[in-house]
């Protein structure tokens, strides 16, 4: 499977979250941060490369993988148990907050250009389809990541303007 | 009351875990299903190569032998070595593949589609995630404090920037 690099999930929810901060008043620093949180959480898949799934199947006995983590199913487990470790009254936003973040990492994902044409399992468990990508990007390409960070950068300097 | 919903949030908090761990085994379970566009990949190929003679296979590997083209491909700490035929590019030996194509008699593959990489892509795009990586970090760590009684994160009211966020962790002192 492949993976954009994380620099520039963090930069689009970095973006994101200033834009959220001009219309809603309840948006402040630490909770763009949660959006930020929320674009790296689909990337807790790369734990695999220090807890190698099959030496748990192996240990389980049962079939295993960090697959789920990169789909809708597991990311929305994941910030369900992140909003339930903040104040009750904030739960909520917080949820939504890091889902945001988490959402626009998954789709991003989707755009990646792979050898098959077709992308992942997104929507699992409700899909198992992998949706045909229409392959934009490389996750090893240079320039995603320079183009968000330049935006975010734009985004910062109009903010501070404000 | 206070004791009452904690106990609650606790109790969700252990069922969403638990079913957390039921997906990561289901989908542990799941088998190819190329009309869906999951093909056989580096763990299907290394567990039973033979199996999928014949069907379309999604690889990913490096190049160790340019002459036959040849890549390793890896699934944890088990690997195997496949040939791959009809691909126009020439890669060179230390490039990464992502490879698309038919899985052939003799460890052969017979290349469809191929995405050639250079290793020091893949040194750049882990390079790159751990800047990102640590700037959430820091940014959670200044923004952000842990409340060991009510076993909850709270917004700080001051938010730390990430120069205090980092004399804070190396000074340890929360007064900032």
């Amino acid at each position: 499977m492949t993976l954009a690099d994380l620099l520039t999930h963090v930069f689009v929810g970095f973006t994101m979250g200033i834009i959220l901060s001009w219309k809603y008043e309840r948006i402040k620093s630490p909770h763009i941060t949660a959006i930020m949180v929320g674009a790296a959480i689909p990337d807790l898949i790369r734990i695999r490369l220090l807890l190698d799934p099959i030496k748990i199947e192996q240990f389980l006995a049962l079939s295993f993988s960090w697959g789920p983590l990169h789909t809708i199913g597991g990311v929305l487990v994941i910030i369900a148990v992140g909003s339930l470790l903040t104040v009750p009254k904030d739960s909520k936003l917080i949820f939504i907050l890091l889902a945001i973040g988490a959402i626009s990492h998954l789709f991003l994902d989707i755009l990646l250009i792979t050898a098959s044409g077709y992308s992942y399992a997104v929507f699992w468990p409700f899909l198992e389809l992998h949706p045909p990508t229409p392959g934009f990007y490389l996750s090893t390409d240079v320039w995603p990541a320079f183009a968000s960070g330049l935006i975010a950068l734009f985004v910062r300097t109009v903010d501070k303007i404000r | 009351m206070m004791l009452g919903s904690d106990r609650s949030r606790a109790l969700t908090v252990i069922t969403l875990l638990l079913i957390l761990l039921l997906l990561f085994i289901w989908y542990g379970s799941l088998s190819p299903s190329p009309e869906k566009g999951r093909f056989p990949g580096n763990d299907e190929l290394i567990d039973n190569y033979e199996k999928y003679e014949e069907d379309e296979v999604e690889i990913g590997g490096e190049v160790i032998e340019t002459d036959p083209l040849t890549i390793e491909i890896e699934s944890g700490d088990r690997t195997l070595q496949l040939k791959l035929v009809g691909l126009e590019e020439e890669p060179d030996r230390g490039n990464r593949l992502s490879v698309f194509g038919t899985a052939e008699e003799n460890k052969t593959i017979q290349v469809q589609n191929a995405i050639i990489r250079p290793s020091w892509r893949y040194q750049y795009m882990y390079g790159i995630s751990f800047v990102g990586a640590a700037w959430v970090g820091l940014r959670l760590i200044g923004g952000w404090r842990f409340d060991k009684e009510k076993f909850v994160f709270e917004p700080r009211n001051n938010p730390l920037t990430v120069k205090e966020t980092i004399y804070f962790l190396i000074r340890g002192d929360d007064s900032g």
